[in-house]
């Protein structure tokens, strides 16, 4: 028997239904029995626990299969600073594309025993950002392609060659001086490669907030190098240090902690950009996407400033920049210390040092610092390796060099293959040292 | 600002709370000026524009509701559209005014829409004749008019046409000249639709004596409803279109020798974008307007799902359709007289509608051809008892959605390609190849790097949850947005979500394609 619908018999469930809904409810049916039961006061937080429960788990799944939120692959270290947390397993979108996987010693690299075996030579490249190669696979970078470019020599002679990957964002020399001395020196290198991006020297001032400048400070005492990690310590009791600190779970095993993180990235660049201009969800607003493009390159010849202006450094080429040319002139005997102890510590493990000078596509090229990277190599029994030519006379319109600050599959091939020649000669004195295993 | 803009999600809290905390007499206002801030945040000077045609139109109905008054004694006011006074039976001074009226819609339309594509087409015609004035034409054609075309113009141009015809047959004019002005003016639905019918609007807000019971009337399930639908549309839009459309940019690039393969998924991925980025757009509007306590029209009903030309078009962009219907179709005849010729002119004007390139004409003529072929097929279909019964079996059902789809798909190509000989090289690359291929797939190694995949699987999902209970009841796929759970439940999932519409959006956002119409 249907019971007639009365007023207070059609309030209730239905009154929550939206105005849709309530329309596509066929006419003349029944109106939904009204509620005689009371709802318990605990039902209403039962169901929001378990909404949240459920929402939590099915978007960490789906951000999990998509691969989506993982770009929060580095850690606070106490003596490095920071370094990529191990095992992190990451796919990397915001320049290139990549699935990657940091290993348990915290390298961009697959596994490496710490001893080194008899038969094998071991190249260790340090760097930041440009020698890790977060935007690309670990099959194209230039690490892994001089490796397959290197094997193929030795195998002729049983020896196996392995080009190690130390490389990690951001660091200055500084911390690549600590890289070397507490991780690539316990894996016995024969030739350790020291990457230099432009402006490495500038880039040992202290100045600077946030995480990224949160890291050992060098300075020179008198001849004495002193490593300083007041600037660390002042910003771990910072707010933004202390949220870093107690999140850091999160960070480590939460896709939906990385896109939050994402999310508030892009907030603040909004904000900071408030009334100039549209940022939309997902907008990557600074991404220059620059091609290192010889017509339309960002800036005249590819950034080498031509003509110089009032030069403070009669011996060197104009660097052009006053605020620069300051900078290079205050930092360079520091990064010349930390050269030196590089340099220390690769003869103390009998390991060949190279300095590697990488392009740099922000349109600006630092010669003056390649000049005195040039003459410390030379006084120093370095070897010095300058990409920059190469690198001007291969850009190409369609196949860019670069992503944007970083280098694309081509650039990372070419770098390998210009690596790979100028290295033989090295390697060879090197591969001369190693007893011969087939004996 | 768009919706999918963080301005928009600050602007629209704002505006809700300020909306919502005003005494009723001010709400309209409130609104009014939300909409013209909304509007000039791009170029102010079009706020003038929209002001001005506003002004005009009001002023129009007003007139034409006069000589209605005049021309006709028997006629009274509270007629219906139903037994409206049809355009032949006005009196000429109705009809001189509805002309004038016309003339300044589509004149200003005409002129910012139309007046490149025109004279582009004026000066090809003068050199093809050969004439001496070819040299004089080109190097002015070489100088073409700059403007830039107001957003959303062809949408509130309708809405005044519209306005005035149906005031001119017998509707009430618009009194209270802020219900008018919010009228044509009303943010969540000026940009890109969907196109309003000012009958349905002014009841919703009520009239200036606030008679309307349901008037801006704050109910917590036009709330659900507007989140939700806000959502759903940020959710289709940044993280299913926007992904899609670099498949379908890339696709359609003329630069890059696609394979066949590569050229089928570009056109699939353009198929699947302009649905996503369109109702997208139209849900966030949508849910923006019910928030506000006002029902817009919706304008998609899965479209795909279409099992003929004809129900595509009561599922594709419906309030257009409706509009082409109700102010070209039916005054041109409909399908009383001549009715394929009145079905292939307005989808012709349809396509033009949508932009100033032959382009979009011969995808408007291909959907009219369609049309023609549709309504052939129906007639022959009645007569053979064989075909009906083909028709009514699930396989058949099945075949005329894909046949359905598959028309729609290369229609979308001339819709997408810049010119046409673009649009005849993606469908010899798509059928027949070219010796110019690439040999490597480009997109089918894009797909491995996307997360569209997993963003329409999730979509997917979504969709058949929610349409299941309108389905079950009444056989019709229709999206219930969330609202079939209990708020406990509810937020949560919100949340989560707008998550994944942040967390799968591309670096690189892109505009709403409708936009440019």
């Amino acid at each position: 028997m249907v019971r007639a619908a009365t007023p207070q018999a059609s309030k209730g469930r239905h009154d929550s239904l939206p105005d849709e809904l309530r329309a596509s409810m066929p006419t003349g049916s029944p109106a939904p029995p009204a509620q005689t039961k009371m709802r318990s006061p605990m039902l209403a937080p039962l169901v929001f626990t378990a909404s949240v429960i459920v929402s939590v788990l099915l978007l960490e799944l789906c951000l999990t299969v998509a691969g989506i939120g993982e770009e929060e692959y580095l850690k606070r270290d106490p003596v490095m600073g920071w370094v990529m947390i191990p095992g992190k397993k990451m796919t990397w979108r915001k320049e290139g594309f990549a699935h990657l996987e940091v290993n348990s010693a915290g390298m961009l690299d697959r596994e490496y025993p710490t001893a080194k075996s008899a038969d094998t030579l071991r190249i260790a490249v340090i760097g930041d950002s440009n020698i890790e190669s977060l935007q690309v696979p670990r099959q194209l970078n230039f690490c892994h392609l001089v490796e397959e470019k290197l094997a193929k020599d030795f195998a002729s002679n049983g020896k196996k060659v392995e080009v190690m990957n130390f490389g990690i964002s951001a660091y200055n020399i500084g911390q690549l001086y600590l890289r070397l001395k507490n991780l690539a020196t316990k894996y016995n290198p024969d030739v350790v490669i020291i990457s230099e991006y432009v402006d490495s020297t500038r880039n040992l001032s202290p100045e600077g907030t946030g995480f990224f400048h949160a890291r050992p400070n060098f300075s020179l005492k008198g001849k004495t190098l002193v490593c300083d990690y007041s600037k660390q310590d002042e910003w771990l009791a910072t707010d933004e240090g202390r949220r870093m600190q107690s999140t850091s779970w999160l960070r480590e095993h939460s896709h939906i902690w990385g896109v939050v993180s994402i999310a508030a990235e892009q907030v603040q660049k909004w904000l900071d950009g408030f009334g100039k201009g549209e940022s939309q969800w997902g907008a990557e607003v600074t991404d220059k996407k620059t091609t290192f493009d010889a017509t339309t390159g960002p800036a005249s010849a590819f950034g080498v400033f031509i003509e110089p202006e009032k030069n403070e450094w009669p011996e060197l080429p104009s660097v052009n920049l006053p605020h620069k040319q300051a900078a290079l002139r205050k930092w360079w005997p520091v990064h010349a210390a930390l050269l030196k102890e590089m340099k220390h510590d690769c003869d103390s493990i009998n390991a060949k040092m190279i300095l590697l000078r990488l392009p740099q596509v922000n349109g600006y090229n630092n010669i003056a610092e390649t000049e005195l990277l040039k003459n410390f190599a030379t006084n120093s029994s370095v070897h010095f390796i300058d990409a920059t030519d190469s690198f001007i006379q291969s850009a190409s319109k369609h196949e860019p060099l670069f992503y944007g600050p970083h280098m694309s599959p081509r650039g990372h091939a070419l770098l390998a293959k210009q690596l790979a020649t100028e290295l033989s000669p090295v390697v060879d004195a090197q591969k001369r040292k190693l007893p011969d295993v087939r004996k | 600002m768009l919706f999918n803009s963080f301005s928009y999600f600050a602007f629209f809290p704002v505006v809700f709370a300020l909306y919502w905390a005003s005494p009723r007499a001010l709400k309209k206002p409130v609104l009014l000026v939300a909409s013209y801030v909304f509007y000039m945040s791009w170029i102010p000077i079009y706020g003038l524009l929209v002001a001005a045609l506003s002004l005009v139109n009001y002023a129009f109905g007003f007139l034409l509701e006069k000589s209605r008054k005049s021309g006709s004694t028997n006629q009274t006011l509270a007629e219906t559209a139903e037994n409206a006074l049809p355009i032949e039976k006005m009196s000429g001074y109705t009809c001189t005014i509805l002309v004038f009226g016309l003339v300044i819609n589509l004149g200003c339309l005409i002129y910012f829409k139309y007046i490149n594509f025109l004279f582009k087409t004026f000066v090809d015609a003068v050199n093809l004749i050969g004439s001496s004035l070819h040299i004089q034409m080109a190097q002015l054609h070489a100088t073409a008019f700059d403007i830039i075309l107001p957003l959303g113009i062809s949408f509130f141009i309708f809405e005044f046409i519209h306005y005035l015809v149906d005031v001119a047959k017998g509707e009430k004019a618009i009194r209270n000249p802020i219900d008018f002005a919010l009228f044509a003016a009303f943010f969540p639905s000026q940009i890109a639709g969907p196109i309003k019918r000012f009958e349905n609007f002014i009841e919703q807000i009520g009239t200036a004596s606030g008679r309307s019971a349901r008037a801006l009337k704050f109910r917590s399930t036009d709330m659900q409803a507007g989140i939700a639908l806000i959502l759903q549309g940020l959710f289709k839009k940044v993280a299913i279109a926007d992904n899609l459309a670099v498949f379908a940019n890339t696709g359609f690039n003329p630069a890059l020798h696609l394979n066949a393969g590569d050229t089928w998924i570009g056109v699939l991925a353009f198929a699947l974008q302009i649905y996503f980025d369109f109702s997208g757009y139209t849900d966030m509007g949508r849910g923006s307007a019910k928030m506000l306590g006002i029902s817009l029209p919706d304008n998609f009903n899965f479209p795909y799902l279409a099992n003929s030309i004809a129900d595509f078009w009561r599922r594709w962009h419906i309030s257009l359709s409706t509009w082409l219907r109700d102010y070209l179709y039916i005054p041109l005849g409909g399908g009383r007289s001549h009715k394929n010729r009145n079905l292939l002119l307005t989808m012709l004007l349809g396509g033009l509608w949508h932009g100033a390139a032959l382009h979009y004409v011969v995808w408007g003529g291909f959907h009219g051809c369609l049309l023609v072929l549709n309504n052939w097929y129906d007639k022959t279909v009645k007569g053979n008892a064989q075909l009906t019964a083909f028709h009514a079996r699930p396989a058949g059902k099945v075949l005329s959605v894909l046949l359905t789809f598959a028309l729609v798909l290369i229609g979308w190509i001339f819709f997408r390609a810049d010119t046409i000989p673009q649009a005849l090289h993606m469908m010899q690359k798509m059928f027949v190849g070219t010796s110019q291929t690439s040999a490597n797939p480009i997109l089918s190694t894009m797909l491995i790097r996307s997360p569209i995949v997993v963003a329409m699987i999730i979509y997917g999902c979504y969709a058949s949850i929610f349409s299941l209970p309108k389905f079950a009841q009444q056989k019709q796929f229709e999206l219930q947005p969330l609202s079939l759970l209990g708020w406990s439940a509810r937020i949560p999932l919100y949340a989560a979500v707008a998550a994944a519409a942040i967390g799968f959006a591309p670096l690189q956002p892109s505009s709403f394609i409708y936009f440019q119409f």
